[in-house]
């Protein structure tokens, strides 16, 4: 007769083994949602837009309070644009603090591309406060704000939902804000062919502007 | 409350938030300890001290702050709780284990056997080595902390790398066969450079290797993920190999004081039979 009960302690420890592969490859992921198929991103990690859009016809304010024409000032320049809001506690940093590292990586050219970071928090997002917590990631990049119509009219112009204000915040000083979490970038034919998600690694933009830079889209 | 720590992408805070499973663990670890030491009252106290420290410990890096911040915004953190839970924890429990530990081991056959595939050196760098290697790749990295489960059974398997690192020089079991003296120090050496190649890719990557931590809402303005990746290399290898040199230290004094004690308890047989004929001859010529 065994005293040993094998059966029951193979039964552990399969178990256990089963749990921790189970743990650790299967645990389903949202990082793999993030970004198409290449097929359907021509290799971008970014996602294609079915139509291109153009930039929208709206004059900003900068953050120095001067009038700022999306159009002429960043014509023909490659121009990635965030409306966000500088309270966001993580999609606007994330996002901005990628870019840096990764455009300085990128060694384009023709030189650096505009960012833009659009102030959608009309309440908080003061020429002062944005002008802070752009100079976190870099000085180079343009604050712009406008009244909450224009910017709406800006989002509905190439294609987002417009700004909610969270109802439960208004009248507070803690309040959250929904925006797009996409960053528009506009290639030098002044169109935006393509949206880069929250989740975008600092590798893709790495990888993705100098072609981005140079692309010819009627050819691609 | 979650029951562990993970990955939850929201921004950090310093409110309280404790893990229950860090204290159910900890309260069973305590439990077990205690009742295992009423069956061994002589155990020593610095032993049992030892086990204590390595309790509050495992605490320390499971529950919040620290477990929070590693598992969700800090890799340097992550490192941090590795080297504390594979480092130090684990051998100080074992350390501190009550003989009655060893006698299970040694109560069947095939926990004896268990025990001896468990104290052989080359299986346990091969072992540790591959154990924590897997932990740390980002592919299974970025898929295991976005869950409680998975950040447990990252941090269960960061206990079973300890628990195998230290068996061949810190067995519980008396008939297990030990690694003493300039064998176990040239097995600590081997240890203290096994995690090397995972810490090279951390010091040299270009980019941030972990998704994770990459876009985990920033704790410190203007630190970076790449800032904190080589943060957390160094910690691995600079703070990771101070506690194992630590040890080759300790290890190598006490075997050398030992050896002294040892060398000079007894004398040689050359001067033994050199002071046999001394004595003879001095009694001869007295007589």
């Amino acid at each position: 007769m065994r005293a040993e009960r094998p059966l029951g302690r193979r039964g552990f420890l399969a178990g256990a083994g089963a749990l921790a592969a189970l743990t650790l490859m299967g645990c389903a992921t949202a990082l793999d949602d993030i970004g198409g198929s290449d097929e359907d991103n021509r290799n971008f990690q970014g996602r294609l837009l079915p139509q291109p859009v153009a930039k929208p016809e709206v004059t900003f304010t900068d953050t120095e309070g001067r009038p700022y024409d999306l159009r002429t000032a960043t014509d023909g320049e490659m121009t990635m644009v965030l409306f966000g809001y500088t309270s966001c506690p993580d999609i606007c940093p994330i996002h901005m603090g990628a870019l840096p590292p990764a455009i300085e990586k990128a060694r384009l050219p023709a030189g650096n591309p505009n960012v833009v970071f659009v102030g959608v928090d009309t309440a908080r997002d003061t020429p002062e406060k944005m002008r802070e917590f752009l100079d976190r990631f870099d000085r180079r990049f343009v604050g712009l704000t406008a009244t909450p119509e224009e910017i709406d009219r800006a989002l509905a112009e190439v294609g987002f939902p417009p700004v909610v204000i969270d109802p439960e915040g208004k009248g507070g000083d803690n309040y959250s804000v929904g925006h797009p979490s996409q960053i528009l970038v506009f290639t030098p034919d002044n169109l935006a062919h393509i949206v880069y998600p929250f989740g975008t690694r600092e590798q893709a933009w790495a990888e993705d502007l100098p072609r981005l830079a140079t692309i010819d889209w009627n050819l691609a | 409350m979650s029951w562990w720590c993970s990955a939850d992408g929201r921004a950090w805070t310093w409110e309280w938030r404790p893990y229950l499973g860090a204290w159910l663990l900890v309260g069973f670890l305590f439990a077990v300890y205690t009742w295992a030491y009423r069956s061994d009252p002589d155990f020593p106290l610095r032993r049992k001290l030892c086990a204590l420290g390595g309790i509050v410990i495992i605490l320390i890096a499971t529950d919040w702050p620290m477990a929070s911040l590693g598992a969700g915004y800090l890799l340097s953190v992550q490192m941090g709780r590795q080297v504390l839970i594979v480092l130090i924890a684990v051998p100080l429990l074992m350390y501190g284990a009550p003989p009655v530990v060893g006698r299970w081991l040694d109560g069947s056959q095939r926990r004896r056997s268990v025990t001896k595939v468990l104290s052989n050196p080359l299986f346990a760098v091969l072992a540790t080595s591959g154990l924590l290697l897997a932990v740390n790749t980002p592919m299974v990295s970025d898929r295991t902390i976005i869950s409680p489960l998975g950040s447990f059974a990252v941090d269960f398997l960061w206990i079973v790398a300890g628990v195998l690192m230290w068996f061949p020089v810190q067995s519980p079991s008396p008939m297990a066969p030990r690694l003493v003296g300039p064998l176990a120090l040239v097995y600590l050496f081997i240890q203290s450079i096994a995690p090397l190649p995972t810490s090279f890719f951390m010091t040299w990557a270009e980019y941030p290797l972990f998704a994770t931590f990459e876009l985990a809402p920033r704790v410190v303005q203007g630190f970076s993920a790449v800032d904190d990746q080589e943060l957390a290399s160094g910690i691995a290898q600079v703070l990771g190999g101070l506690v194992i040199w630590f040890q080759i230290t300790a290890r190598f004094l006490h075997w050398a004081i030992l050896r002294e004690r040892e060398e000079n308890a007894t004398v040689p047989d050359f001067i033994r039979r050199a002071d046999a004929r001394e004595t003879a001859r001095a009694a001869k010529t007295d007589r």
